[in-house]
């Protein structure tokens, strides 16, 4: 579609495309809806107390950077195979830095105010707290309030939660932000909304609603070639387990290994993990994948993945098994609902709400509960929804949460 | 380990509720942030209107352990709650606090009315964060009632009147509902308008009068006070006008207040003291303010507390005075949870009773380190001149018994000392041992200025130190002070405060004290005109003319140091007076004393100037030094009587004192 000549812009960080990759799919998500409402969309970025505009060729690249990712590894960081052969792993090719997106900082052309645009969109709420002009913007997206609960001591998730206390109180003035300054407030998930009507009490002129970032169609249709991997090997019949980002403490790492090396003792597991390491440190991932295939299980790291690697595997494995101790919304679970794959997974924060299998709900502190769900979907002793009835409840959610558009201007 | 709160547990995070969040990051709405209670400078104080106003305190953006006055900060945390919600703590038991510490004092304060929320810990880090949920009784902490508790003896009426009136002159004593109560002797405020100024006697026991029974007078005046809030006094203390303004301003949420004292003059007196540890108190010494160790303990001379927690521990009767009841109370109230705060801002009067009130307390600069007073701690040696620039750091001059103020910083040439910020010195000399009979001085190099403007006067413990002697040397000039002579022989420390009259101060660049100036012999020859230069202290005098001084007031005097005297002699001072008569008497009459002792009455009907003889008993020249002090009946003032001429209120006007030793008459 042609530019109607309706602008939008989208307000982001310099380096937003290196750092959170959440945030990232949650901007490329927003930036093709607009495109496909007609919109033509600019970047900018905080600099010095105002809005700096992107020059366009810049944010092209950006966009072809985040769109789909093909770069990145596709040979295992670490497998069981190699280990026990007594290779040695290969480790994440620094040149991939070559291949970074930009820092958008290096490539300003001015500046604008808001008010200059038909949408102008906060992607995240920390940005808020960086000498950002008080000037009045549409949208802005709020993910979770977990740092806000960490600090306030409402949760642990076994790492030291007050060093996030700077980062929680960047929210909060983010989110003061947002209530003053934001017409639409766009929170990921319902239960990301309740947890942040619970705290802040936004007025009359100011919606809150829910909208999932995330286009069931363009995904499957960015992705439609990918074809099915198949298992790393090593164990003959194995029940192939995706691990998403698993190495995080809040992913629940520690549960995750005690259940899947406690259930290899009795059936052969293909493990098969994707993401970067965010254990704290002094905590080691071959220590947890030591521990993961003690009994036999054959575990696979891909470090650094391409999504179109991350695809393959959703097309490939028999389950995801994310039991998050708390999420925003756990995109990993739509993603892979959209390829009919089922996911395990605990029922509170948003996973309860985005998971369309109940049976699959595990207590994620329990690593018992865990391999018992596990357990449970590899024997089909409880009812499970997969395939394309699951991904018919995935697309009826994400049309159901998608409001995004309707609040766009005409 | 993991753990997420339940919708119950997390109540204490609800909107409706409001939290105290200690820094400047509070993750959600609701939340008062602030760092007054780590602000030393406020004694870790916050707006009094807030506390008791929260439902939750969180200490987790800064670290407890890493406090050195966590017990004060403690204190205060648990005041902005007034003992019922959630209170979080992060510390790192290290360094300043361990957990039985700090559990000890929270469960202490509450009553044992504490209880986990949640305690979390973490392999990777030895920090803690606990969550308690408190429901101890709130408090009852107020100024609207007051009671002024005042421990007497009976030997000085006048204190009495004196505590007694500066209660009255209080700004907005007429808006609390007050008392003063006196425990002493029958008869003991029968001199004291009563009605007048809510004064009532509280008798004291019959018993052990001797002794100084002071636990027992001070837990009869709490028993008997009608007040929230107590204030118990030893008779030297007064209160400055601004005592209750201030007060308020700190606020009634208090267990027990230590006041700053000052005397008349302005010289700090000990009130931040410590002992050498909990129990022993062998050597004791005073902090800076803002500074804290664990063995501190409240001065007994003076305490605002409530009176209900000195009704729940009560002072000790098995203890007399002069047995440190003070520290063995503090002791006992730490027991029962309750620490004692500080403030800079309350400040009180104190008359100087004993020569080594002051010096006993071993002073200290500010350290990162807890504190421990001790008699073997780093002294100054004498004669050696220390030099105040940039290159000698506080920390070294601590450790060759030189002690700044925290907020000290030299500057390449010197300590920089103005009329707006004189801080103290404190010197702790090793005093030789066989010298009985001590003569002190202490010369300061003093740069730049005109410093006889600049530098008008030294004090040293409280007393006035005479200037005895300059000289120069390049850019500096070496001003030469004797300390007086009781201190000199009773004291471990010399506190040294400097008073400017020059906005723009001068620069002190080096110090050094020597020991054993020239002795004084008979006969002395005392002028008071204003090119003598003798060692000498002067109270009551206007300023030096060419002839002498003029007396202002009723009283004034005139001290100077004197050599030994043979026990069979006595000394015969002669004065060159020349007297103001007022017009209403014809006369002026003047009673003598010597050391406050009376010896003479002196009558004038002729204004001419003249001698006047007195002898005085050797057992009256104490400590080395001769004093005779002038109380003037009719001091009065030309410009009142005749409606021009001088406005002082003039009594006598000595040309000179001239002292010789003679023979007693009876030997």
């Amino acid at each position: 579609m042609k530019p109607s000549g309706r602008r939008a812009l989208l307000v982001v960080e310099p380096r937003f495309a290196q750092e959170h990759v959440g945030v990232r799919r949650v901007i490329v998500d927003y930036w093709e809806r607009l495109l496909a409402r007609g919109f033509e969309v600019e970047l900018a970025v905080v600099h010095q107390g105002v809005l700096a505009l992107v020059d366009a060729e810049a944010a092209a690249r950006t966009r072809i950077d985040i769109s789909r990712r093909s770069s990145g590894m596709t040979s295992p960081a670490w497998s069981t195979a190699t280990a026990r052969a007594g290779h040695a792993h290969p480790t994440l090719a620094p040149s991939l830095a070559a291949e970074q997106p930009l820092d958008l900082s290096t490539a300003l052309v001015g500046w604008v105010r808001a008010a200059d645009f038909d949408v102008s969109l906060l992607s995240n709420p920390w940005l808020c707290d960086q000498l950002m002009p008080s000037e009045r913007f549409t949208h802005g997206v709020v993910y979770d309030l977990v740092p806000n609960l960490l600090a306030a001591q409402a949760m642990d998730f076994g790492t030291p939660n007050w060093p996030v206390t700077g980062f929680a109180h960047s929210h909060h003035r983010g989110y003061e932000f947002f209530l003053d300054h934001v017409d639409t407030i766009l929170c990921i998930s319902t239960s990301t909304r309740d947890d942040f009507l619970r705290y802040y009490e936004p007025d009359e002129g100011t919606a809150v609603v829910v909208d999932v970032p995330f286009d069931l169609d363009r995904f499957l249709a960015d992705y439609r070639d990918v074809e099915t991997v198949d298992a790393p090997g090593g164990v003959a019949g194995a029940a192939r387990i995706l691990l998403v980002n698993v190495l995080d403490p809040r992913k629940n790492i520690e549960q995750v290994t005690r259940a899947l090396s406690d259930l290899s003792r009795t059936r052969p597991l293909s493990i098969e993990i994707v993401g970067n390491s965010r254990l704290s440190p002094g905590h080691a991932p071959e220590d947890y994948f030591e521990r993961l295939s003690e009994n036999g299980a054959a575990v696979t790291w891909y470090r650094g993945a391409s999504d179109e690697l991350l695809v393959a595997l959703y097309r490939s494995c028999d389950v995801l098994l994310f039991p998050s101790l708390y999420e925003g919304l756990g995109l990993p679970i739509l993603e892979a609902q959209s390829f009919g794959l089922p996911a395990i997974s605990g029922s509170g924060s948003s996973l309860g709400q985005i998971n369309f299998n109940p049976s699959l709900f595990v207590e994620p502190t329990d690593a018992k509960d865990v391999a018992r769900g596990v357990t449970a979907f590899l024997d089909k002793t409880a009812p499970i929804v997969s395939g394309p009835e699951l991904v018919a409840a995935n697309r009826a959610f994400l049309e159901a949460h998608h409001t995004f558009e309707a609040s766009l201007p005409d | 380990m993991t753990d997420l709160l339940s919708a119950d547990e997390l109540g204490f995070l609800d909107p409706s509720k409001l939290n105290y969040w200690v820094g400047s990051t509070p993750p959600l709405p609701g939340f008062v942030s602030s760092l007054d209670v780590l602000d030393s400078n406020t004694d870790f104080r916050v707006d009094p209107d807030l506390h008791g106003s929260f439902d939750g305190v969180f200490f987790v953006e800064h670290d407890l352990g890493q406090v050195k006055q966590w017990r004060l900060v403690l204190d205060e945390l648990l005041h902005l709650t007034n003992g019922t919600g959630t209170l979080v703590i992060r510390y790192y038991p290290y360094r300043y606090v361990n957990s039985h510490e700090l559990l000890t004092a929270i469960d202490a304060w509450t009553g044992g009315r504490a209880e986990v929320l949640f305690s979390r810990r973490w392999a990777d880090d030895r920090s803690k964060v606990i969550g308690l949920r408190l429901s101890a009784e709130p408090r009852r902490r107020s100024l609207d009632s007051l009671t002024f508790g005042l421990v007497a003896d009976g030997r000085f009426p006048e204190r009495i009147t004196r505590f007694v009136d500066s209660v009255m002159l209080m700004d907005g004593i007429d808006e609390v509902d007050y008392e003063v109560l006196v425990c002493g002797p029958a008869g003991a405020v029968d001199h004291i308008d009563q009605k007048l100024t809510r004064t009532r006697l509280v008798e004291q026991s019959s018993r052990f009068a001797d002794l100084g029974w002071i636990t027992n007078k001070k837990n009869r005046l709490v028993a008997a006070a009608a007040g929230d809030t107590v204030v118990l006094a030893h008779d030297r203390y007064s209160f400055t006008p601004g005592f209750l303004t201030n007060l308020k301003e700190f606020g009634p949420d208090f267990d027990v207040l230590v006041p700053a004292q000052r005397t008349v003059e302005g010289f700090r007196y000990p009130a931040r003291v410590a002992s050498t540890d909990l129990w022993n108190i062998a050597s004791v010494g005073e902090l800076q303010p803002g500074d804290y160790t664990p063995s501190m303990y409240v001065n007994g001379g003076i305490m605002i507390a409530s009176t209900e927690v000195l009704r729940a521990t009560r002072f000790n009767e098995l203890l007399f005075w002069a047995e440190a009841e003070d520290v063995e109370l503090t002791r006992r109230l730490a027991n029962a949870g309750v620490v004692a705060r500080f403030s800079e801002s309350v400040v009180v009067l104190t008359d100087l009773t004993r020569s080594d009130q002051v010096s006993v307390f071993q002073r200290f600069p500010y350290s990162p380190e807890y504190l421990t007073p001790d008699l073997l701690g780093p002294k100054y040696l004498v004669g050696t001149t220390l030099s105040f620039t940039s290159a000698s750091r506080a920390e070294w001059l601590a450790d060759h018994g030189v002690t700044l103020p925290q907020a000290w910083h030299a500057q390449p040439d010197g300590l920089h000392w103005s009329a707006t910020r004189s801080p103290e010195i404190s010197v702790r000399p090793r005093v030789p041992e066989g010298v009985a009979d001590r003569r002190w001085s202490l010369t300061l190099g003093v740069r730049g200025g005109r410093h006889d403007v600049a530098l008008t006067e030294a004090w040293v413990n409280g007393r006035r130190a005479p200037l005895v002697g300059t000289s120069s040397r390049g850019q500096v000039t070496d001003l030469t002070f004797a300390i007086p002579d009781d201190l000199a022989n009773d004291s471990d420390t010399f506190n040294v405060q400097l008073t400017s009259a020059d906005p723009a101060g001068f620069v002190l660049a080096t110090l050094r004290l020597d020991l054993d100036l020239e002795r004084a012999s008979f006969p002395l020859e005392v002028s008071l005109s204003e090119t003598f230069t003798q060692p000498s202290e002067l109270v009551g005098w206007s300023h030096a003319e060419a002839w002498g001084r003029w007396s202002v007031g009723e009283r004034a005097s005139v001290a100077v140091p004197a050599p030994p005297i043979a026990p069979d002699h006595d000394v015969l001072v002669t004065a060159e007076i020349q007297p103001h008569l007022p017009a209403g008497t014809g006369e002026q009459r003047v009673v003598v004393n010597a050391a406050g002792v009376p010896l003479e009455i002196w009558t004038f009907t002729e204004a001419h100037l003249q001698k006047r003889t007195l002898t005085v008993p050797a057992s009256l020249v104490t400590r080395g030094w001769l004093e005779i002090g002038f109380e003037i009946a009719w001091p009065s003032a030309p410009l009142d009587e005749t409606g021009s001429g001088d406005h002082r209120r003039l009594g006598i006007a000595l040309h000179s004192l001239t002292a010789r030793e003679i023979r007693q008459a009876r030997a």
